[in-house]
């Protein structure tokens, strides 16, 4: 059984990328445990040899041509219509470097 | 002239013109959606602008608000992308644009469709119009509500496990969610990639088998979607075929009484109508609680990290608790030392439910089960369990995910004056089958759908 605690949960926050707040932190250790205390019932059934399923559907992978298709790009101005933060057709970022 | 209760079939039967039907819910979402909240702020289409052609003729519905729309903000009921319009349609936009439809605007449902009362919405819960103290279900609930009430004559909302269903039978109305792959997802703000599913929410079947006939079909842009042929649903509703339905006491346990005396109701309608009723036996659905949360929730880790306020929204500051609670949990699912654990074991048990509806639908053409164990909830009740949507959404996740089919249909009130749903589960792409049952117990439960309008009336 995995339990998390207040440093596992900060640690997965910050590989998600989020900040937690301090009832965040209080909370999510024992919400956590009970789903993950709920989910050790997987462990009655036996799964030896099962193949995963990652799709319900006979759908096979589906190929394309590399061609650019026109009718559904977005302009530029198109595609930054909804940023925050832009200059000329670029977005801005926060420095990784 | 009223409009209120005709289902879309009889309206277009009528001949009724599409802009007086859109003025006429639009008066009505102004009267009484303060009440219901069935619509997101800044969400309500004002202006009526369609084709009067088409299979719709102008007719308006609702769309989900995680159903991205160029004319109208979209916002999945989420801070983050308050105010954001989307550069694109989704295809059954597109689609039911070109079939003629209207839209009276976007409906409410929990944060991303995070949860199964639409308590979890960043803007506010929605009511169950039939007690507005109640939630109406989720995530779609706004879909579900604005249907129940009289606000619109038919809605569209998503499912990935249980959002189309639940919130369908706790508001009295039908919900179809189609085979996975049916549909496309392509404009659907990604959840649980791998088992979201938008479908109809409406009054009828009849209804629910026309919105299907313009939303399916196969989209390059969706590479989940299929390329099976799409029915004329609504003509194949009649059937005097002789069928089998199975029932399964794995679906029957913990159920409310009352619900549990409408799905009774039920088997004896189909038996009497000449059907044959088989017992079998199923994995019992509370696997597929623990499935469903460790796959949707590693999906939504995965789709949440594309909301950085870069291209569009805010920042992560902004996700509310929910879906924290997900990312996290999912990040955790997927993560080195535990993904095996976690991931890959939900994933093939996940392949042993499909298999095992595969196995059943070797005996019964369809299965039928009751929607959910209990009817509505109060408003605040969701607060005091870990997992609310998993609990209440147990007897509709194992149908999603194996991604068969499935719809609720209303078959009856409660005590209470609630509403009780009871579903009818088909295979891979047999629409039809499930369809058609749902036509036949619609007409043997006559639920008197018409009498909650007088609350709103």
């Amino acid at each position: 059984m995995s339990h998390l605690t207040p440093d596992d949960i900060q640690k997965l926050a910050q590989l998600s990328n989020l900040e937690l707040t301090s009832d965040d932190i209080k909370d999510l250790p024992q919400q956590l445990a009970k789903s993950l205390d709920y989910v050790e019932n997987l462990k009655d059934i036996q799964t030896d040899n099962v193949p995963a399923s990652h799709f319900t559907t006979s759908a096979k992978n589906v190929m394309a041509e590399d061609i650019v298709d026109e009718s559904i790009m977005l302009t530029s101005s198109t595609a930054l219509k909804n940023a925050s933060n832009k200059k000329g057709s670029y977005f801005i970022v926060k420095r990784i470097l | 002239m009223s409009f209120l209760g005709r289902s879309l079939a009889s309206l277009l039967s009528e001949g009724a013109v599409g802009n007086e039907v859109f003025e006429f819910f639009m008066k009505r979402i102004r009267t009484y959606d303060d009440k219901i909240h069935a619509f997101v702020p800044g969400g309500i289409a004002d202006i009526f602008s369609a084709a009067k052609t088409g299979v719709l003729c102008g007719l308006p519905l609702a769309l989900k608000d995680n159903i991205v729309t160029a004319n109208l903000p979209t916002t999945a009921s989420s801070k983050i992308l308050e105010g954001y319009i989307s550069p694109y349609d989704a295809t059954v936009v597109t689609g039911l644009q070109t079939a003629g439809a209207s839209f009276l605007g976007k409906t409410n449902l929990d944060a991303w469709a995070h949860g199964s009362s639409t308590e979890a919405s960043d803007f506010g819960p929605t009511s169950n119009p039939y007690n507005l103290e109640r939630v109406p279900g989720g995530s779609s609930g706004g879909s579900a509500a604005a249907v129940a009430a009289g606000l619109a004559p038919a809605a569209i909302g998503t499912e990935t496990a249980g959002s189309i269903r639940l919130p369908a039978a706790w508001c009295g109305v039908v919900g179809l969610k189609p085979t996975y792959g049916r549909v496309s997802r392509y404009g659907i703000i990604a959840m649980g990639s791998s088992w979201d599913c938008p479908g109809p929410i409406t009054q009828t079947v009849e209804d629910a088998a026309l919105l299907l006939e313009v939303i399916a079909g196969q989209d390059p842009k969706d590479a989940t979607s299929m390329s099976i042929p799409v029915e004329k649903w609504s003509k194949l509703l009649k059937t005097e075929k002789k069928l089998t339905i199975g029932y399964a006491d794995e679906y029957f346990k913990d159920v409310d009484p009352e619900i549990m005396a409408s799905v009774e109701n039920a088997m004896h309608a189909l038996e009497d109508r000449g059907h044959t009723l088989k017992k079998i036996t199923m994995l019992d659905p509370k696997y597929a609680i623990s499935v469903y949360m460790i796959l949707q929730r590693a999906e939504v880790s995965s789709n949440l990290a594309r909301y950085t306020g870069v291209r569009y929204g805010m920042n992560r500051t902004a996700f509310g608790k929910e879906a924290k609670k997900r990312i996290i949990l999912g990040a955790f699912v997927l993560s080195s030392g535990y993904v095996d654990e976690y991931y890959k074991k939900a994933a093939k048990v996940r392949y042993l439910l499909a298999q095992d509806f595969k196995k059943a639908f070797e005996d019964v053409d369809v299965i039928l089960a009751p929607t959910t164990p209990v009817t509505a909830t109060r408003i605040g009740d969701a607060d005091a369990y870990a997992f609310f949507g998993e609990m209440m959404d147990v007897l509709t996740e194992p149908a999603a995910a194996a991604g068969i089919p499935a719809i609720s249909i209303p078959a009856g009130l409660s005590e209470a004056g609630l509403p009780i749903g009871v579903q009818l589960m088909g295979k891979h792409f047999d629409e039809t089958t499930v369809l058609q049952i749902a036509y036949q117990l619609e007409q043997d439960l006559a639920f008197d759908r018409q009498a909650i309008f007088e609350k709103y009336a």
